[in-house]
């Protein structure tokens, strides 16, 4: 990888973040209606409208609330809430500890278990008797990753919330005195979001697992009498997993996508429920800044993934010939 | 993998979808109750003859509402990704075979939208108009472009340089003949397993709307928004879950099956 | 494999970054501990300063946190508190108030005469440059003085024997800037903290000078959905939930019990009385007709509340008159009156409800069913708390919507929402009779005069549909077992001062 590489692929990544802050902040312009009449009712007079402006910035010309939009991008201040009358980036900071600990638990979680899984299985489907259990295998797979998790939620905190009592629906521990506790909490929400996308991810690996299997250098190896679970540790795992680094990223992005709905079911205040509070009181300023962090996650998992997929792309391209 | 295996797969994906498209069809002309028609008498009645999946809260008949339900979720999210396959694959393959500067600049903007999982950005448009049908077509068809144009533009700027085009272009053929008559069908394959992701994915996405509140409003029945409801009697009426539940798994793994069986092909 | 986990380190820590700019959150309070509790609410306060909050949700909160000169007991009657006594000089425009001795705010100030006037003053809107809501009643006040260092003389312009009512209204310190954020009051508990769409803290107030609360933590949490309350009552993160439907209090497991008492609120579907078709009298009638009350308790409550056809509720005693059947559940009559009004084909409108109440969102779907049999197609919105407050509630941009109303204990307080000129007049019930009757029925001293004034006001609403009443809800409290002292108010409120473990 080269100077070149990384200079390009972090202008295209801010450019690409630009972008998106311009398309958001001038669809939210557009849309009718005036927040401070709406706010103020019947009962506005003229200094409480121009108090009111003034507070949320209004008062400002469109292009000076654009470049502060866009600042806020970086020093993280999106003005004040339509419906709180609190600083936008105070109530998400306040979101953020459960939308982000929940979004680790997952990926970690589909880490964990997919990648063993999907290994094993690739093995398993490596092989010509085996076709029917792949097809099981292909067919459980599939059916997992049709449910969408906020089913999933419902059943384990039915099951294993209320049935089986193994935790406390709707109960999360105090971040700042039990910060462990405050993580078990999480983890019937991350497992809700991560089983379709470990379902998705064993699909993944499973079929470059066996792809993989029935290149030369595999059968070369056999050939020589290296056993099956040694050709796989030592040469088809590395290939397999570069291969899927890039799909991970796509796992982050619905990851996140999952909570949203998944903090719903088990009440959890992070930012999908802030966010869904906002769209439904039309705090347009919490929408677009939610919008804003969620692009900026993605954006830079996109950019790592990228630049970490040069780096072993390189060395497998060498290493195979 | 032997061909007989394949189009079994296919063939589950297409009788399970056409079983649904049935119900929904036959949902427009005939339910065995009306799906809106409420009786006091007849709260939370159990799975019987008369009432196949039982009644729900206001006593309304659970499988006339399951089956409207279903012709809701396939209208509204199999119209939406129609409209925005159209748009994505004609925006996409437009720009990916003249490139240039609109290219960039479209698919720049292109990735910035897709950054974004398309379920907020269906929210987003919730946010921006009101909570309708309408406002649900809408917002699908925004949040799905992004994802076919990709496609779309990496099939044609795969092909746009192969012998085939490359004759066509020599018989005198224009260039939109060129994209839409010989270069997308052969990009068919990839295109095809794209809308059938897209199309479970906007099931998907409308059922999770319709749940958070922000989809179909009541008293129109979404397998979403019949879940939430379900979900606060499972404890007197666990039937009311179960139902609506096993019917939104099937309609998605028969989508993803039709995919699947056709990549394959 | 170690470039994996390395991307996975990264990204965890980018991931992590971003969180520890998160900063602080609350946390709530174990459930275990034998001193504190948490309480299901269903919205975000919409102010915590108790001049300024508006909702009926926010009140209930707010009641422990602040009292009046007098407040309510659990039978409806004013007791002192701020107030040891008061007089009423005998042309019923003096009120007379003597502050009782050592009444601390919970920053540790003692009450003086002083804060007493600010309070009134300030509720009454007499002070410049403070934004509260008004409340009309003290719009008779001439002045608030201070005689002595216990002793506070309201004077009226004319005299108004309601009065003492709304000297319910929160006694706060002058001088004190902090109110919407860190509110002040003489309560039996203190605050501690609000977050938004989380929850609101308060303990106990030690210095209290009346029976102190038994419990020493109470956290009002912000519950999503009543699915969701549900959920977290079974499974003890919450202890109590004060709005169930029946068929919600039935999923209850044996870790909960339920107690049932009136809401003391004004169920009605509330229909604009200047937009299209609504300002015709016949049309509104025509809805009156259409809705079958007990119909809708059946569904929703077993039977149970108490059907109203006016603008107040039983538990305003001797002024409440019973109207309900003025307009009784008739279909025919329903499609005459339409027929009259030239709708015999029916309408379109559209009823903006609050989506977090359950059961008003219960409410508007069988009432929904119930007109479509006279061919009225209702459909129906479900919005935010805070978008109803800004939209209905004050800027009356609605066709019709479906809410509970709550009142002080005075009957002015709820009739007054149905006078021409009144702020509080959201429906827009415009009828010169009424405001006559208003004026004579506040100006009066003879009780029964008053009480005759009152009961031709509500035939007018009732006779004129000034909106589609429907009843005095019965609520449903979902109480974790191990309490006891839960007490229904002839207000709507919520007092968690008298709630205890049970030994």
């Amino acid at each position: 990888m080269n100077f070149k590489f990384l200079v390009k692929k972090i202008i295209t990544s801010l450019v690409t973040l630009f972008l998106l802050a311009t398309v958001t902040f001038f669809i939210f312009e557009i849309i009718p209606g005036n927040v401070v009449l709406t706010k103020l009712g019947t009962e506005a007079t003229k200094e409480s409208i121009e108090a009111m402006e003034k507070l949320y910035g209004l008062d400002k010309s469109l292009a000076d609330r654009y470049i502060q939009f866009i600042l806020g991008l970086f020093t993280g201040d999106f003005g004040i809430s339509y419906s709180t009358n609190l600083p936008v980036s105070s109530m998400i900071n306040n979101c953020l500890p459960v939308t982000i600990n929940l979004a680790i638990i997952s990926l970690v979680l589909v880490v964990v278990v997919s990648v063993p899984l999907g290994l094993f299985f690739g093995l398993i489907s490596s092989k010509k008797k085996n076709a029917k259990k792949v097809f099981a295998i292909d067919v459980t797979n599939q059916t997992f990753m049709s449910i969408p998790p906020f089913v999933i939620g419902i059943v384990i905190s039915l099951f294993f919330g209320l049935t089986l009592k193994w935790f406390v629906p709707g109960y999360v521990a105090d971040i700042n005195t039990d910060f462990t506790g405050f993580l078990w909490c999480l983890v019937p929400a991350a497992v809700s979001v991560a089983i379709p996308k470990i379902a998705m991810m064993i699909r993944f690996i499973r079929t470059s697992v066996a792809d993989e299997m029935e290149k030369n250098y595999v059968r070369l190896a056999r050939s020589k009498g290296m056993s099956e679970v040694r050709v796989l540790f030592l040469h088809v795992l590395k290939n397999v997993l570069i291969t899927n680094v890039t799909a991970l990223s796509v796992v982050v992005v619905e990851i996140f996508a999952g909570s949203v709905v998944i903090e719903q079911v088990f009440s959890l205040n992070g930012m999908g429920r802030l966010l869904i509070a906002s769209i439904s009181g039309r705090d347009y300023k919490v929408v677009s800044a939610i919008v804003m962090y969620v692009g900026i996650v993605v954006i830079l998992t996109n950019l790592l993934v990228d630049i970490l997929y040069a780096i072993v792309d390189k060395r497998t391209v060498s290493a195979d010939e | 993998m032997n061909k007989k295996k394949i189009n079994f797969v296919l063939a589950i994906g297409i009788i399970l979808t056409a079983f649904f498209v049935t119900i929904a069809i036959v949902s427009v002309f005939y339910t065995p109750c009306d799906p809106y028609d409420m009786s006091f008498k007849e709260k939370f009645l159990e799975p019987s003859g008369k009432h196949l999946m039982g009644t729900d809260n206001f006593g309304r008949d659970i499988f006339s509402r399951v089956m409207v339900a279903v012709k809701n979720s396939l209208v509204i999210s199999g119209s939406a990704i129609l409209i925005s396959f159209i748009i994505g694959t004609f925006v996409g393959s437009i720009t990916g075979y003249y490139g240039g500067i609109i290219d960039e600049i479209l698919m720049r903007i292109n990735d910035a939208l897709a950054s974004i999982p398309s379920i907020l950005t269906a929210m987003v448009f919730v946010a921006l108009m009101d909570k309708s049908q309408k406002t649900l077509i809408i917002a699908l068809i925004v949040a799905f472009i992004p994802s076919f144009a990709r496609v779309s533009r990496s099939q044609v700027i795969a092909l746009k340089n192969r012998d085939f085009v490359k004759s066509a272009k020599l018989s005198g053929a224009s260039n939109f003949r060129i994209i839409f008559k010989h270069i997308l069908p052969n990009g068919k394959s990839a295109l095809v397993t794209g809308l059938s992701v897209g199309f479970n994915n906007a099931i998907l996405a409308e059922a999770s709307l319709s749940f958070l509140g922000l989809g179909i409003q009541p008293p129109d029945p979404s397998i979403g928004s019949l879940l939430s409801e379900a979900q606060m009697y499972v404890a007197t009426a666990p039937y009311y879950v179960v139902f609506p539940a096993i019917v939104m798994v099937l309609m998605v793994v028969g989508v993803v099956m039709i995919g699947e069986g056709y990549g394959k092909n | 494999m170690k470039r994996k986990i390395l991307f996975l380190v990264t990204l965890s820590m980018i991931l992590a970054l971003c969180g520890c700019k998160g900063g602080k959150s609350e946390g709530e309070q174990s459930s275990t501990q034998r001193d504190s509790i948490v309480v299901g609410i269903q919205n975000n306060l919409d102010s915590l300063d108790p001049h300024v909050a508006a909702a009926a949700g926010t009140k209930e909160v707010l009641f422990n946190l602040f009292e009046g000169l007098v407040k309510p007991d659990e039978k409806g009657e004013l007791i002192p508190a701020v107030a040891s006594d008061y007089k009423v000089s005998e042309d019923g425009k003096t009120y007379t108030f003597t502050l009782r001795e050592g009444v601390k705010f919970h920053n540790g100030d003692v009450v003086t005469a002083e804060d007493v006037k600010y309070s009134i003053e300030r509720s009454a809107g007499m002070i410049e440059g403070e934004t509260v809501l008004e409340i009309s009643a003290f719009k008779n006040i001439e002045s608030v003085n201070v005689v002595d260092a216990s002793t506070v003389d309201v004077v009226l312009k004319a005299a108004d024997t309601e009065l003492i009512s709304f000297m319910t209204v929160a006694i706060i310190p002058k001088n004190y800037e902090k109110q919407e954020t860190s509110p002040v009051g003489t309560g039996p508990f203190k605050f501690v903290s609000n977050t938004y769409n989380q929850n609101f803290v308060m303990e106990r107030f030690d210095d209290y000078w009346g029976n102190k609360p038994y419990l020493k933590t109470v956290t009002f949490k912000i519950v999503g959905s009543a699915s969701t309350a549900v959920t977290e009552l079974k499974s003890g993160a919450i202890d109590i939930y004060p709005y169930m439907s029946v068929d919600l209090a039935n999923q209850l497991g044996s870790n909960t019990y339920v107690v049932s008492g009136n809401t003391n609120l004004v169920q009605a579907l509330f229909l604009n009385n200047k937009v299209e078709p609504f300002n015709n009298v016949d049309v509104r009638i025509a809805l009156n007709y259409a809705v079958d009350k007990q119909g809708i308790m059946d569904m929703l409550s077993d039977g149970e509340g108490t059907a109203i056809g006016s603008g107040l509720f039983p538990g305003f005693g001797k002024y409440y008159k019973d109207c309900s059947d003025v307009h009784s559940f008739n279909v025919e009559k329903a499609k005459e009156h339409l027929k009259k009004a030239g709708y015999e084909d029916g309408f379109t409108f559209t009823v903006r409800v609050p989506s977090n109440y359950q059961y008003h969102m219960d409410t508007a779907l069988v009432i929904k069913d119930m007109l479509a049999d006279v061919n009225v197609n209702m459909e129906i919105e479900g919005i935010e708390w805070a978008t109803w407050l800004e939209d209905v509630y004050m800027g009356r941009n609605f066709d019709a919507t479906i809410v509970g109303i709550d009142a002080k204990l005075a009957p002015k307080d709820m009739m007054v929402r149905y006078t021409s000129e009144g702020g509080k007049n959201f429906v827009n019930f415009a009828s010169k009779e009424y405001d006559e009757l208003y004026e004579k029925a506040i100006a009066t001293t003879n009780e029964d005069e008053k009480v005759d004034y009152y009961h031709q006001m509500q035939d007018i609403l009732a006779n004129e549909a000034a909106s589609v009443f429907i009843q005095d809800p019965s609520m449903l409290v979902a109480i974790n077992s191990e309490l006891e002292g839960y007490t229904f108010y002839p207000v709507y409120v919520q007092d968690m001062s008298v709630v205890k473990f049970k030994d």
